[in-house]
């Protein structure tokens, strides 16, 4: 397990900057925030960032009418990101989830008419913190217990897809909204794994002041 | 964006701040949830309802790998009644319903299980105070780890009364009784025309063909599948009356702190551990006469699943004296003798736990 956890951390740090020279423009690094539901609806917020390492871009011209011509975007990224969750599962646990993304995220846009839709699919590296609600005791010797700070560590590896489309009504920044089924797998939990399922849903942008693209 | 981030910040906050503020553990309508942790495995105890009343009682769920929090969320004509009264200490078990940690496939033995009741008990006494008085209701596979408990040295003298639901002390004789009941209702069903007759038939092929004449792991378990197969056909037949949990006591298997998937996963990996073999092997049967513990024993006619039988051996074995003894075998009701008469059941309990206390 230790060495397979190894290989995947290795791999997601070698891929930045071997395909740094891949890159045509520079991306900006784009800001997530957003619900997150473990199990849907144990409810927690989630913070993150994502920076494109590698990035291919197809452009189609299509006619608009006789004198316009408007074009068709097609964008590939890879992206490495990372982000910070925080659920409450109420009477059992506070949990801490910092994770480590690696994914592939698909731009386009079909028409002139439609705004530019975001499919992204890929997988997490997470460290899980849980903190257990209310008082957590240890035996301490004959009939006695000592009170401690009850939680523990997990390897939160995760599989996730994500939909998202950019928001119209905020012209001053691009801004799309998205939702996001998780998979994730706790590691341990008992003697064995547990799977989490999760959802999340928020709003992601680069921040920057909008171009205009047509 | 930025009104956006102030409002999840003071969420946040709100949801830490809840978590963390304390409430008082003696009182009428009390909440206190407790962890155990022992040899890796974190436990989940809730207390809940009146400790003011300085009764308690300690739910010990079936399965093994159940969950104590059905009894609570998805029970609450049960649950609501007794938690007026008393506290319920809702504990689920090493490796069952929603414990967490690292606990090992190994140290779910008998043993180490009775040595966590055994901390239970313990924790609550020093939790609650020395005086005072607790009743364990174990049901099913809960009634093993009871009478276990009870059995050993001199754990009797911490609790005031044995409630035992359908109690398995005995795998080998649940299997065998188990499927004399099934041929015998089988039957009955096929000769009423039942309009299962054909499912009924099968069930009793099954009873009339499996051989029980060596225990048997496997046996143990197919006989259980099919002892689960014909409460079903009971229920459809109305031999036996079936819960269904109200709107909110469904909602609360997603919603409330009880969580079918931890219930899943552990009870998965229960399934991997000796547990089965190391109970099966070791019946209980002969040490029931040590126990003098007063004990309301409650079975259902049609258990299919741990057999009636069993209700009337522990009456006859239990060194408990006869006026502090009683079986009661609830008519329309299997496994789960609770589902046929909530109300019956729920007075029996009170009026044996005022009776103890």
């Amino acid at each position: 397990m230790y060495q397979v956890l190894s290989f995947l951390v290795l791999l997601l740090l070698c891929t930045v900057p071997a395909s740094g020279q891949k890159k045509r423009s520079t991306p900006k690094p784009e800001f997530r925030i957003a619900y997150f539901g473990d199990y849907l609806a144990r409810p927690g917020a989630k913070l993150g960032v994502a920076y494109a390492f590698a990035q291919k871009t197809k452009e189609k011209s299509k006619p608009l009418n006789r004198e316009e011509n408007y074009i068709l975007t097609k964008i590939h990224r890879l992206e490495i990101g990372g982000s910070f969750t925080f659920y409450h599962h109420p009477g059992d646990h506070n949990g801490y989830l910092f994770n480590a993304e690696l994914l592939w995220h698909r731009i386009r846009n079909r028409s002139y008419k439609t705004r530019y839709r975001h499919f992204e699919a890929g997988i997490g590296l997470g460290y899980l913190r849980y903190q257990l609600l209310g008082t957590t005791f240890k035996p301490d010797g004959e009939s006695s217990f000592k009170e401690i700070n009850g939680g523990g560590n997990a390897f939160m590896p995760s599989l996730f897809a994500a939909w998202g489309m950019n928001l119209r009504f905020i012209k001053a920044t691009d801004v799309r909204c998205y939702v996001k089924p998780l998979v994730m797998f706790e590691i341990p939990y008992g003697a064995g794994a547990r799977g989490h399922f999760a959802f999340e849903a928020g709003l992601s942008s680069s921040l920057t002041k909008t171009k205009k693209s047509r | 964006m930025k009104n956006l981030l102030y409002v999840l910040t003071l969420l946040l906050g709100l949801l830490i701040l809840h978590g963390c503020q304390k409430d008082e553990i003696i009182g009428e309508n009390v909440s206190d949830l407790l962890w155990l942790e022992n040899k890796g495995a974190q436990m989940p105890i809730l207390v809940e309802g009146n400790t003011a009343s300085k009764t308690f009682i300690l739910i010990l769920h079936g399965g093994p790998g159940g969950s104590a929090k059905v009894y609570n969320e998805t029970y609450k004509a049960l649950s609501d009644p007794l938690e007026k009264r008393y506290a319920v200490a809702y504990w689920d078990q090493r490796q069952a319903g929603n414990t967490r940690g690292h606990g090992k496939l190994d140290d779910l033995n008998v043993e180490t299980v009775v040595g966590d009741l055994e901390l239970v008990v313990g924790l609550l006494r020093y939790r609650y105070g020395q005086d005072i008085s607790i009743f364990l209701f174990g049901h099913s596979w809960g009634g093993y780890l009871g009478n276990a408990f009870l059995a050993k040295n001199e754990n009797q003298a911490q609790v005031k009364g044995w409630i035992d639901v359908a109690g398995a002390h005995n795998i080998w004789k649940l299997t065998v009784d188990g499927v004399e009941l099934m041929k015998t209702v089988a039957q009955d069903r096929i000769d009423a025309n039942s309009s299962r007759k054909k499912s009924w038939e099968g069930i009793r092929d099954f009873a009339d063909e499996v051989d029980t004449s060596v225990p048997d792991e496997d046996v143990t378990l197919k006989v259980n599948a099919k002892a689960q197969e014909a409460t079903g056909l009971a229920v459809s037949d109305d031999l036996i009356g079936s819960h269904s949990p109200s709107g909110k006591e469904f909602l609360n298997i997603f919603f409330s702190d009880y969580s079918l998937i931890s219930q899943f996963t552990n009870t998965l990996q229960t399934a991997r551990s000796d547990l089965w073999q190391e109970i099966l092997d070791a019946p209980l049967t002969g040490k029931l006469h040590d126990i003098e513990t007063p004990a309301l024993l409650i079975w259902g006619e049609y258990d299919f699943v741990v057999s009636p039988t069993l209700g009337q051996e522990m009456l006859d074995s239990l060194g408990t004296p006869d006026e502090d003894k009683s079986l009661h075998l609830f008519n329309n009701a299997g496994h789960s003798p609770m589902d046929a008469d909530i109300g019956k059941f729920v007075d029996l309990i009170i009026d044996f736990v005022e009776k103890y206390k």
